[in-house]
C-alpha cells in the first residue's frame, strides 16, 4: 500500500525501546477519554441525547454539563407535511425543558403554525423564536381545520397554556374566548404578522424553509402583505426553500432579494410563482453566491422594461426553471423577461426545465456544453424540434424526461437513431407509455454496438400499462436488460393509478 | 519525506504534506526542523492502525483545511458521510476505536469526525440496554437514580 509515495519499512527500534502497548479493553468508557464521547454525543439529536443520558452515570455527566448537545430540535417535526410526531402542547413542552438544558438558545427548529391549536400558544411560541438564536428554522403553515388535531381539542382550549412559562396566564382567560370566537381568516392573519415580526428578530438564521402545501395564505386570502419585509441586517441566509408557499407576496415586493444576497442555495418550488421581475430580481441579488436555484416563475402582466441583459452566476451548478401559465402562440412565448436575458453560468452543470415556453427560450438558456437536462412536463414543441434541440448538446451524459406530448417510443426511435453522437450514460423516462419491452432491448442492443456511442450505465423507466391485464415487460427481457445495463430500474404504474 | 514509528516499532516514510494532516506532526515539524531526520515516534499507534489512518490522509492531502473551532458548537448535527470514507470506515468495531483514538492522538479532526458519525450512527435509535451491550458499558446507576433519570428523560421516549 502506498502512502502518497514509498512507505515500506526501512528500520526496526531496538526492543528496549518498545513502549507499553495501549490498553486493550473494549469497554468505551475506559477507551476513549471523555472529549471523545462528548463528540460522539454532539453528531446526535437532543432526543438521543436524552435517551442516551440513560446509559450510565458518565454519558448523563456529559450530556448535563454541555449545553450545546440539547440545541437540536429539528426533529420536533417529521418530514413529511402530513403526519405529525408531537402536538402543540408537547412541542412547546419539549422546547421548554431544551431551553433549561442548552442555556436558552437552540440551533434548529422545526414547527407548524395552523388554524385551530391553540392560537395563544402559537402566537407566543413564535414571539419566543428570537430568543432561541435559531440557525435553522423550517416553518409549516397548515389549515388545521382539514385534518391537523382534529381529534385533540385540548390544544383548542388552550389548556396547556399554564404550563407555559406564563406568569398572567389567569387574566388572559377573557382573551381566550375571544381568540376562540375568532375566524380562522382572523387567527391566521396574526399568526402571519407574527411569523414575520419573529423571522426579523431571528437574527442568527443561516437557514429558513417555509412551507405552505394546502397553500393557506391564497386559500384565506392572505397572500398580500401590508407592508414589506425588511430583513435584519444581520441576516446571512445561506439557504432558503419555499414549498407551496406564496413568497413574493408573503414578504412583500423586492423583500426577497434583500433577504438572499448572501443564498447559496435558493428553491422555490411546487407552484408559488413568482412574478418574472421579481424572479429577476431575486436572482440577480444572489448571482455571486448561487450554487443551486430552483424558481416558479409565472407571466408577467405588462412587459417590464429596464431588464438586465445579461446575468453572470460564476458558481451556480444547477438550475431548475419552471414557467407557469405561460401561454405560447404563433411560436412567440409570453413570458417578457426571460426572453431577454443572456445567462452566464460557467459551472453549470445541471438543468430542468418545466412548463410551457418557446423552444427559443429553452435554446438560449441551456448552453450546449451541458451535462444533465431535464424536461418535465414542457409542452409546445414538436419531437422532431426536442430531437434537434439535443443534437446540438453534444456533451449530454444524463437525460430524462418527464411527461412528454409526444409519445416515447418514437423518442427512443429518435433518439437511436439521431444521437448516436451524444454520450448519454444515464436515461431516464418517466411516464413512457406505449414502450415495449423490444423497443428497449433494440435500443440497449444498438446502442452497445454503436461503437461511436457510450454504453448506457442507468435506465429508469416508469411504464404506464394501458389496461392491469397488459404485461408492458416480459421476465425474459427485464433478466436481459438486468445483465446488460448495470443499473437498470423499471416501474410499472398501472394506468388506473392516473387520472 | 517524515518517518513515522509506531508502537510495535515499525517505521513508516511518508510525504510531508501527507503527515501534515494530522496538526499534532504539523506542528513538531514547524517546531523541530530536525524531526525530518529522525523517526518521530507514536507510542500510542500500532502499525496496523497507522497504516489505515495513512490511508485516509494520502487520500485527503488536498484538502482545504477544515474550519476552526469556533464553528464546531454550532455545526449542524449530521451523520452523513462521503462516499471514499463510508467505504473506508467500514471496519470492525475494534478497529473502529482504534482509529478515533488515533485520530484524537495525532489531531486529524476531519478524521475524528467520520469516527464519531460512525459510531454515533451505531448508537442512534438504540435502547440505553442495547447501547451498554454494544460498548460494554456497565449500568453504574442506583435503582432510585435510574427512576430518577428515566423520569426527568420520559419526553424523549417513543411513542
Amino acid at each position: 500500500m502506498q502512502f502518497g509515495s514509498d512507505s515500506k519499512k526501512v528500520a526496526r527500534l531496538p526492543p528496549s525501546l518498545k513502549k507499553e502497548t495501549y490498553n486493550m479493553g473494549s469497554n468505551i468508557n475506559e477507551r476513549f477519554p471523555a472529549e471523545v464521547i462528548k463528540m460522539i454525543l454532539s453528531h446526535l439529536n437532543s432526543i438521543e441525547v436524552a435517551r442516551l443520558s440513560r446509559v450510565c452515570k458518565l454519558w448523563n455527566d456529559i450530556a448535563q454539563s454541555n449545553q450545546s448537545l440539547w440545541r437540536d430540535a429539528s426533529y420536533l417535526r417529521t418530514d413529511d407535511a402530513f403526519t405529525f410526531r408531537f402536538r402543540l402542547s408537547e412541542v412547546v413542552e419539549r422546547i421548554k425543558i431544551l431551553r433549561a438544558r442548552s442555556g436558552g438558545t437552540l440551533d434548529h427548529l422545526n414547527i407548524q403554525i395552523n388554524t385551530i391549536a391553540s392560537f395563544k400558544t402559537q402566537m407566543k411560541l413564535l414571539s419566543q423564536l428570537p430568543a432561541m438564536k435559531l440557525q435553522s428554522l423550517r416553518l409549516l403553515l397548515k389549515d388545521g381545520r382539514e385534518w391537523a388535531f382534529r381529534d385533540d381539542d385540548s390544544d383548542f382550549d388552550d389548556s396547556d397554556s399554564d404550563d407555559f412559562d406564563d406568569s398572567d396566564s389567569d387574566s388572559d382567560s377573557d382573551d381566550d374566548d375571544y381568540h376562540y370566537n375568532m375566524t380562522a381568516r382572523e387567527k391566521f392573519k396574526s399568526l402571519q404578522k407574527a411569523v414575520r415580526a419573529a423571522l426579523s428578530g431571528c437574527t442568527n438564521l443561516k437557514s429558513l424553509a417555509l412551507e405552505d402545501y394546502g397553500k393557506l395564505l391564497s386559500i384565506l386570502d392572505l397572500s398580500r402583505s401590508e407592508s414589506e419585509f425588511y430583513p435584519p441586517s444581520e441576516w446571512e441566509l445561506q439557504s432558503f426553500t419555499a414549498n407551496g408557499f406564496c413568497c413574493e407576496e408573503f414578504f412583500g415586493e423586492g423583500s426577497l432579494s434583500r433577504c438572499l444576497n448572501k443564498a447559496r442555495v435558493v428553491k422555490i418550488q411546487n407552484s408559488s410563482p413568482m412574478r418574472e421581475r421579481e424572479a429577476i430580481r431575486l436572482i440577480e441579488a444572489a448571482k455571486d453566491t448561487m450554487e443551486e436555484c430552483q424558481i416558479t416563475v409565472r407571466k408577467e402582466q405588462e412587459s417590464p422594461n429596464n431588464i438586465t441583459k445579461q446575468i453572470i452566476l460564476p458558481k451556480l451548478v444547477k438550475f431548475h426553471l419552471h414557467l407557469c401559465g405561460c401561454h405560447f402562440s404563433e411560436g412567440k412565448s409570453s413570458i417578457q423577461a426571460f426572453d431577454k436575458i443572456s445567462f452566464k453560468w460557467p459551472k453549470l452543470k445541471e438543468i430542468v426545465l418545466e412548463g410551457r415556453a418557446s423552444l427559443k427560450v429553452y435554446e438560449r438558456l441551456v448552453p450546449t456544453s451541458i451535462d444533465s437536462l431535464r424536461f418535465r412536463r414542457v409542452r409546445g414543441f414538436r419531437l422532431e424540434q426536442i430531437i434537434e434541440f439535443l443534437k446540438k448538446r453534444a456533451k449530454l451524459r444524463k437525460l430524462a424526461v418527464e411527461h412528454l406530448e409526444e409519445d416515447t417510443e418514437t423518442l427512443l426511435q429518435q433518439i437511436l437513431i439521431n444521437l448516436w453522437q451524444i454520450p448519454i450514460e444515464d436515461l431516464e423516462i418517466i411516464g413512457a407509455h406505449g414502450l415495449h419491452a423490444t423497443n428497449i432491448k433494440d435500443f440497449v442492443t444498438q446502442r452497445k454496438e454503436n461503437i461511436y456511442s457510450a454504453p448506457l450505465e442507468r435506465l429508469y423507466l416508469t411504464l404506464r400499462s394501458k389496461s392491469s391485464s397488459e404485461k408492458p415487460m416480459d421476465a425474459k427481457t427485464l433478466q436481459w436488460l438486468d445483465k446488460n445495463i448495470p443499473n437498470f430500474k423499471c416501474d410499472l404504474i398501472l394506468e388506473r393509478t392516473y387520472r | 519525506m517524515v518517518q513515522l514509528s509506531t508502537s510495535d516499532n515499525e517505521i513508516f516514510n511518508v510525504d510531508r504534506d501527507v503527515a501534515e494532516r494530522s496538526v499534532l506532526l504539523k506542528t513538531m515539524l514547524d517546531d523541530l526542523p530536525e524531526a525530518e531526520e529522525n523517526p518521530i515516534p507514536l507510542s500510542n499507534v500500532s502499525s496496523n492502525v497507522l497504516k489505515k489512518v495513512l490511508e485516509y490522509c494520502a487520500h485527503h492531502r488536498g484538502d482545504p483545511a477544515p474550519p476552526t473551532d469556533e464553528s464546531e458548537e454550532s455545526r449542524k448535527r449530521t451523520t452523513d458521510i462521503g462516499d471514499w470514507d463510508s467505504k473506508f470506515i467500514n471496519v470492525d468495531q475494534e478497529m473502529l476505536f482504534e482509529i478515533i483514538l488515533a485520530a484524537n492522538y495525532l489531531d486529524i479532526k476531519p478524521l475524528l469526525d467520520v469516527g464519531c458519525k460512525t459510531v454515533a450512527n451505531m448508537i442512534k435509535g438504540k435502547t440505553p440496554e442495547e447501547i451498554r451491550k454494544l460498548f460494554n458499558i456497565q449500568n453504574d446507576f442506583t435503582q432510585e437514580e435510574e427512576e430518577q433519570i428515566k423520569k426527568e428523560n420520559e419526553w424523549a421516549e417513543d411513542r
